[in-house]
């Protein structure tokens, strides 16, 4: 079965600080320390071993609206800052080629470095869904024009923070 | 640890059949069994375990639905549309302990043919519910009881 779990849900917080220490103190989850460098503040929290919250910043970052498939006005509320659901899943090929067959458009995410390949899709509500393959290093440009709306491939200038994500 | 995964997110959908239709078919969901909540509900499933509970959205959502679930937005399109986020956790009882000694208001309810006993909770920053669940058995033994049980809907 190609889509396996659900993840987790990233939350785009109008107080990062303030929302992490929510999640710590009264839900008890746990801060990881394993967060890749996505060129974008955030914190990701673990209950029970694994990562089910990933935590943004409302403040402006092009970065953060370039990777994400929608802009993160300040002063969101309620469900709507909430900007996606992921689950985890395998064989990203088969994957890719059912939702082609439905003419869904797909964005494509990689990270090479942590060998993580992201597909990014919208739900019929305009829901944005996350799909990561672990352990998966495709190259989004050999997936060219089969299906993909955007490619972004993230990876590390020489050591430092990441700078800018690059388009295929 | 008291919170042990995270278990399922709702949708609410001013069109329940399609979004069921479009989860199974491009998403490979499969859709099973579910509670009788008195409201219109569909559960997906991923293997054995029900991730994604859709049930009706916009602005023609029946009353016991508001009085289960109440209803966080009228949105009929994006991340409004997602209702809550639920957790699974182990021991309630210092749960309930523990938000009352931080003066964090919630609610709770049990769905008596699930076995489960719910808080629903504000992330108080951004005002976003999260649903926080239980094995029924655990509220029995501690003697807590819910403001409502689903089976009291009609």
């Amino acid at each position: 079965m190609p889509i396996t779990e659900l993840n987790h849900y990233l939350l785009v917080a109008k107080n990062l600080e303030r929302t992490k220490r929510f999640y710590q103190t009264v839900l008890g989850l746990r801060l990881a320390s394993e967060r890749p460098d996505f060129g974008f503040p955030g914190y990701w929290l673990k209950a029970g071993g694994n990562i089910c919250v990933h935590l943004a910043s409302q403040a402006p970052n092009r970065i953060r609206d370039q990777f994400l498939l929608k802009k993160h006005p300040k002063g969101t509320r309620g469900s709507g800052s909430v900007d996606h659901i992921a689950f985890l899943a395998k064989k990203p090929e088969a994957v890719r080629k059912r939702i082609q067959k439905h003419r869904i458009e797909m964005h494509y995410r990689s990270f090479p470095e942590s060998k993580l390949f992201q597909i990014f899709l919208k739900d019929p509500d305009d829901v944005t869904i996350e799909l990561n393959f672990l352990g998966e290093t495709i190259d989004p440009a050999a997936w060219a024009g089969k299906g993909s709306a955007s490619a972004v491939t993230l990876s590390k200038s020489r050591g430092k923070r990441t700078a800018a994500a690059r388009e295929n | 640890m008291p919170l042990e995964r995270i278990d399922h997110y709702l949708l609410q959908t001013t069109d329940l059949a399609a979004t069921r239709d479009w989860y199974v078919k491009a998403l490979g969901m499969r859709e099973g069994p579910h509670p009788d909540f008195k409201f219109p509900v569909v559960w997906l499933y991923l293997g054995d375990k029900d991730v994604l509970h859709v049930s009706e959205g916009g602005r023609n959502v029946s009353e016991n639905r508001k009085r289960y679930l109440g209803q966080e937005s009228q949105a009929e399109q994006g991340s409004g549309v997602i209702d809550h986020v639920a957790f699974f956790g182990t021991d309630l009882k210092a749960m309930i302990e523990r938000l009352q000694g931080m003066g964090i208001a919630f609610t709770q309810r049990r769905v008596d043919d699930q076995g489960l006993y719910q808080l629903f909770l504000k992330d108080p920053v951004n005002d976003v519910k999260v649903e926080l669940s239980y094995a029924s058995a655990e509220a029995k033994a501690a003697g807590i009881r819910p403001e409502l049980t689903a089976s009291e809907l009609r």
